[in-house]
């Protein structure tokens, strides 16, 4: 599956009125901190073994049983280039599995904390920066307690994951 | 002055030994000097009476008066003779001769039949000889020789006798005036020799004494010390033994300290493993107050309470999650205080363990030092007696040195070497301090 195939049939969700507030889930992997659409969060579960996958790309850890099914486990720091992940003091920063869906597509995220889920307004969020290293899935940016926090494009993250899973960069 | 003294008695004593010989032969030579001049003139008078009897007894008989005269004048130069008398049988002078003037009475007019009578009388030596003829008693001559020319002669050998003596006293006086100087010299030097040996042998004697009697304060000041040391070594052998039954004792608190430890440890692991499974429920409690929020957030406005009841859900998991990780410090904490005190228990143990050996070592070299002490102590006494035995030879030996410097200063003055006074002082008789008893109370 390309990257292509998979934008084209990942649907992306609703918009949402500018003045409307849209959930977010608030994660951290390393030093980063990112933003999920919380519409688009089936669960979060605690990492547990993780069965590797021959011949997949580097971010995919492998696969993981959750709930009877088996969900492709994609590491956020390999994919978003983070490195030297910065350790939190706090007791809930424990490895999780954040599990991701849109349309019929589910993957983990590995995050290294769940801050929590907060509500914010789009309309205010600042654009995000261009470059040519930045990954495609990041999008606008909003302050969140003093940090910047990067909002990440579920659909696109899932076809790009599933589109370096398969190797068809 | 002394010597002077000294050498006038020896002269004197010279002197009194030359007189006495010198009287003695004077006298024996003058006595026999008289007795041979009175034997001589008596014997000279008996012969000249005699050969002047024989002259004039004829005449006597022919009743010649010229004749014997003649005859007695014919013996009128004989010397001594002071007169002579021929006197008739009925002692009537018959004829007289003299010689110088007679007093009166000093001419012995008596008759002699006996064959010569020889008297002394009034100076004089009276030769009485019968005169006889034909056996018919005649008379008597009678003369009398004068004892002047002895009297004379023994009165210049006592002149000369006197001269003699005063001659071989001089003689005695210079003699023994050498002499007693040749004497004095030497013992003059071997008196002042004397003296000064025997005024060092004072002085080496009192140094002794002095040395005695210091040496006989060290060993009353060593004594007393070993018997302060003596105690020092009972008060720390009976601190050693307390302090080896403290050190017993602490061995066993750190044992029971080290094992409440080790069940502190053990009740530490449990509420590890209970911390863990809250932890772990905790954590569950997270994961589901997070999903609680995610579907209320999903179900929108109807799931908004939901959701910050799932929210304060998640808070108080959090804060258990962060209440149990604190008492993870804590207990880390406390297992690490634990582990330093089960460590320094056992170093306690071990140091108790070492203060126990200490302990019985310090007793062991305690005992030791006071067997050693006790054995000094001893030696102490022995040197005592013996200073003191020496110290009272010392003394004695000063008395005597003192006796003979005093001698020695003595004879030195007798013959002026030195004052008569003696510097050397007798000896103080000091009371000797040294006791020969090692108070070993301790024993």
């Amino acid at each position: 599956m390309s990257h292509a195939s998979v934008t084209r049939t990942i649907s992306t969700p609703e918009p949402v009125d500018a003045a409307n507030t849209l959930a977010f889930m608030l994660v951290r992997v390393g030093g980063r901190r990112l933003a999920l659409d919380a519409r688009m969060v089936e669960e979060v579960a605690v990492k547990g073994a993780v069965t590797r996958v021959p011949t997949a790309a580097r971010h995919v850890l492998g696969v993981a049983s959750l709930r009877g099914s088996l969900v492709p486990v994609v590491s956020l720091e390999q994919m978003l280039g983070v490195k030297g992940p910065a350790r939190s003091d706090a007791a809930t920063a424990l490895p999780r599995l954040v599990v991701v869906r849109a349309d019929e597509y589910e993957i983990a995220l590995v995050v290294d904390e769940i801050c929590g889920i907060v509500e914010e307004r789009p309309a205010e969020f600042t654009a995000e920066a261009s470059g040519a290293d930045r990954p495609c899935f990041l999008r606008e940016e909003f302050a969140w307690q003093g940090n910047l926090v990067c909002v990440l494009d579920v659909p696109l993250l899932i076809a790009t994951a599933a589109g370096r899973s398969t190797g068809g960069d | 002055m002394s010597a002077l003294v000294l050498r006038v008695r020896l002269i004197l004593a010279f002197t009194l030994v030359i007189v006495f010989v010198t009287v003695c032969f004077a006298g024996y030579f003058l006595l026999h000097q008289e007795r041979s001049a009175s034997t001589a003139l008596v014997t000279r008078a008996s012969g000249i009476s005699s050969v002047l009897a024989r002259l004039v007894a004829p005449a006597v008989e022919r009743d010649d008066g010229h004749e014997v005269s003649n005859s007695l004048a014919a013996v009128r130069d004989q010397a001594d003779l002071r007169y002579v008398v021929v006197l008739k049988a009925t002692g009537e002078v018959y004829q007289r001769q003299s010689v110088g003037s007679l007093t009166p009475g000093e001419e012995l007019h008596d008759i002699s039949h006996d064959e010569r009578v020889v008297q002394t009388r009034g100076g004089l030596v009276h030769v009485l000889v019968p005169l006889y003829s034909h056996g018919n008693f005649l008379g008597t001559l009678v003369a009398g020789f004068s004892r002047q020319s002895i009297d004379d002669a023994l009165r210049a050998s006592h002149i000369a006798v006197l001269g003699g003596a005063m001659f071989i006293l001089l003689i005695g006086v210079g003699v023994g005036w050498w002499v007693s100087g040749n004497i004095a010299r030497p013992i003059r030097a071997v008196a002042k020799r004397l003296s000064r040996l025997s005024q060092d042998l004072v002085d080496s004697a009192r140094s002794q004494e002095s040395a005695g009697m210091q040496q006989a304060a060290g060993i009353e000041q060593t004594r007393r010390t070993m018997e302060v040391v003596l105690s020092s070594a009972q008060q720390i052998a009976e601190n050693s033994s307390a302090v080896l039954g403290n050190a017993e004792r602490t061995v066993t608190g750190n044992r029971d300290v080290a094992l409440r430890i080790k069940d502190l440890n053990n009740h530490a692991e449990k509420v590890a493993e209970i911390l863990a499974a809250i932890m772990q429920v905790a954590d569950r409690t997270d994961l589901l107050a997070l999903n609680a929020a995610l579907e209320g957030t999903k179900a929108g406005e109807s799931g908004r309470g939901f959701t910050l009841v799932a929210a304060e859900m998640r808070r108080l998991a959090e804060s258990v999650m962060e209440s149990v990780a604190g008492i993870r410090r804590l207990m880390n904490d406390m297992r690490g205080a634990s582990q330093v005190a089960v460590q320094a228990g056992q170093e306690g143990i071990a140091l108790s363990e070492e203060t126990t050996r200490s302990a019985r070592d310090i007793a062991l070299v305690t005992q030791q030092q006071r067997r050693a002490t006790e054995q000094v102590g001893q030696s102490m006494d022995d040197m005592a007696a013996t200073v003191t035995d020496a110290m009272s030879r010392t003394r004695q030996t000063t008395a005597n040195a003192a006796e003979l410097a005093a001698a020695a200063l003595k004879l030195g003055a007798l013959v002026g070497s030195g004052p008569s006074t003696p510097s050397a002082r007798p000896t103080e008789q000091v009371p000797i301090r040294v006791t020969a008893t090692f108070n070993g109370s301790s024993r």
